[in-house]
């Protein structure tokens, strides 16, 4: 049984015109995606910005109700959870947001960043074992544990990431999304915090889901991969068959767009066109088509549904990725 | 000779608490048509430098301290302000990072650029002006270049808006063109499409390009030569091929190898410790705690940026 199974979840928001008109129109921010994690995995989630993957992200943990769908965690779809049940399994799933300038308090010091957790779940008894669990847990992020006083804006934002991800960890959950870690990083402190990560999973036993726009980032640090667009997975592959044998024409633009650090390579190129526009009330046909260099008339009209090549590889693409490099 | 040569360039910040040196004795030149790539992590004063160039820095606070920009031989420290007006966006031009607060919100787009025409160029008659800027917009990709000039920033995409930046920055035809991250706020596809653009405006008209970006993947794609900076200095710069080959200052070394690459699944190199804080940079060599091969004059003395052969520099006691 899969640690997080995700089926058919759909997250619609409405567009108003007016302060008081109806909606008649919405936006599709994750459309009808499913997935699942095994303990201690890594799923990727890719895509460019607008493509639904922080959506998701934050409906699976129910920091935004989902509009439809299923998600079972440990095989209890917790969507059928009521606010204490949810509370409890609050300790088991945890987020490290992309900003951790934002993302920590600047009015409470370290130990109530990270401690409060603890006690408010009754896993410490007083606060002096608060305090040693949180220099324990800062030890194990790689911070000193002399921080316990400090405020967040004393800390670099590599720090900042790291007392983050002590927060998350302080429940002793088995499921961290990480939604863009490390991308408002440094290069030289992405990799540090990029390590600490997997270091973390393999003590721990962690599952990760993690949500970038960084396809190598992604690739380094995941079993498996979902690329997404406009709100749908349009392909889902293990990370090494991803890279090489992409399938859908998009997987192919993003993974040739990266800038490669190697002035002797010169990319062969697929080039997309256009930019991504949020279509209101789509119905059927690719959501790619628009940009996709092989589309045709089939590709808007026709209902595209899941095509797997093997059991762990699917596309989404009634052209089933038919094109080649230039 | 080279286009644009900075000499010993130093810029503080002055407060009264403290001065910080965000740029530090910094040396490079730019040549014609060669696209130089500025890199560093935030902080190290690549952007400063870039401002310098154009002193479009407040002064005070900061203090620009050097033996001379030289613009074709010109010094732009010594220039008088209708000489810097005539040189801005006219034989140099720059881009920002996120073009949406480069635009005046209330103004349209078309009108902005044409300003541009205008400014250096008082006899120029409406109608050829609004014909240029249409040819401009159209040659930088814009697919409806009309309904580009009548839009207002916030109606064009974040890849639209900087193509009509760049069509600003080129309207006058400058020979340099500062590009400080200008795909850093842009999704990866777009991002290739901009940097193709800019790779096809450089070939066209034998523009110089300063690349200022963070992005290592970037400068291997479109730069010839590349300065590497580190806490307000410049540390390594090479042509763009050995530096990726052979990389000869620690630091170099350790930014190539802690990206992550898609070929080979291993453990990423971190360096360690943190960049420094400006106001309180360490002795000697500021790269010093962080780096692998350090030794005790590292800790005493900075090292000069020292020639290692007829195209490569480096400060590293090393070497």
């Amino acid at each position: 049984m899969p640690l997080l199974e995700v089926k058919n979840l759909k997250k619609y928001f409405p567009v108003r015109k007016g302060f008081f008109s109806k909606s008649h129109h919405w936006i599709k921010a994750v459309d009808d995606i499913s997935f699942s994690v095994e303990e201690g995995e890594t799923l990727g989630l890719v895509g460019e910005s607008g493509c639904g993957k922080t959506t998701a992200g934050r409906c699976i943990l129910r920091l935004i109700e989902p509009t439809a769908g299923k998600i079972f965690f440990e095989g209890k779809n917790i969507l059928d959870f009521k606010s204490k049940e949810m509370r409890a399994l609050r300790t088991k799933m945890q987020i490290v947001f992309q900003d951790p300038f934002a993302s920590l308090n600047p009015r409470r010091v370290v130990l109530d960043l990270v401690g409060e957790g603890l006690l408010e779940h009754k896993l410490v008894k007083n606060t002096l074992e608060q305090k040693e669990k949180v220099a324990e847990l800062l030890k194990r992020v790689g911070l000193s544990p002399d921080i316990l006083y400090k405020y967040p804006h004393e800390f670099s934002g590599g720090q900042r990431q790291r007392i983050a991800i002590a927060r998350a960890l302080s429940l002793g959950p088995s499921l961290i999304v990480c939604d863009e870690p490390v991308s408002a990083l440094d290069v030289s402190i992405q990799a540090q915090i990029i390590n600490l990560l997997t270091d973390l999973q393999e003590e721990m036993k962690l599952a990760y889901i993690f949500i970038a726009h960084d396809l190598s980032v992604v690739k380094h640090i995941s079993k498996r991969i979902a690329v997404m667009y406009l709100g749908q997975i349009v392909e889902s592959a293990p990370s090494d068959e991803l890279f090489e044998f992409p399938l859908h024409p998009y997987t192919k633009a993003l993974l040739s767009s990266i800038p490669v650090p190697d002035p002797e390579i010169k990319k062969q190129r697929v080039i997309v066109k256009g930019e991504l526009t949020q279509v209101m009330d789509r119905e059927k046909g690719c959501v790619f088509a628009p940009r996709c260099p092989i589309s045709d008339k089939e590709c808007f009209e026709r209902k595209i549904e899941e095509l797997y090549v093997n059991s762990r590889h699917y596309v989404k693409c009634i052209k089933e990725g038919g094109i080649d490099y230039e | 000779m080279n286009l644009l040569n900075i000499e010993n360039l130093t810029v503080t910040f002055s407060s009264v608490e403290a001065s910080i040196k965000a740029v530090d004795d910094v040396s490079f030149g730019i040549g014609n048509s060669e696209v130089v790539g500025l890199v560093g992590e935030s902080g190290c004063g690549k952007t400063v430098t870039a401002l310098s160039i154009l002193r479009l820095l407040p002064c005070p606070p900061a203090e620009i301290k050097a033996k001379g920009i030289f613009w074709k031989g010109r010094n732009l420290l010594k220039a008088s302000i209708e000489e810097m007006h005539s040189i801005r966006g006219n034989e140099i031009s720059i881009i920002f990072q996120e073009p949406l607060s480069s635009f005046n919100p209330v103004q349209k787009v078309g009108k902005q650029i044409q300003e541009i025409l205008e400014v250096h160029n008082k006899k120029i008659e409406n109608g050829e002006a609004y014909e240029k800027v249409i040819q401009m917009l159209s040659h930088v990709g814009i697919q409806n270049p009309e309904w580009a000039f009548e839009s207002y920033p916030h109606e064009l995409s974040g890849g639209m808006r900087q193509r009509a930046m760049i069509a600003m920055a080129l309207m006058n035809g400058p020979e340099l063109l500062i590009a400080d991250e200008p795909t850093t706020a842009l999704d990866v596809t777009i991002q290739a499409q901009i940097l193709d653009l800019l790779e096809k405006l450089q070939k066209e008209r034998h523009l110089s390009i300063l690349m200022i970006t963070h992005n290592l993947g970037i400068v291997a794609r479109i730069a010839n030569r590349v300065v590497v900076m580190y806490a307000g200095k410049v540390v390594e710069d090479s042509p763009v091929k050995p530096l990726f080959k052979e990389p000869l200052h620690p630091y170099t070394q350790g930014l190539l190898k802690s990206i992550p690459n898609p070929e080979k699944k291993q453990r990423l190199y971190a360096i360690p410790g943190m960049i420094p804080d400006p106001a309180n940079l360490p002795s000697g060599c500021t790269f010093h705690p962080r780096c692998p091969y350090v030794m005790d004059i590292c800790k005493r003395e900075f090292p000069p940026l020292n020639k290692v052969d007829d195209s490569r520099a480096v400060a590293c006691w090393l070497y």
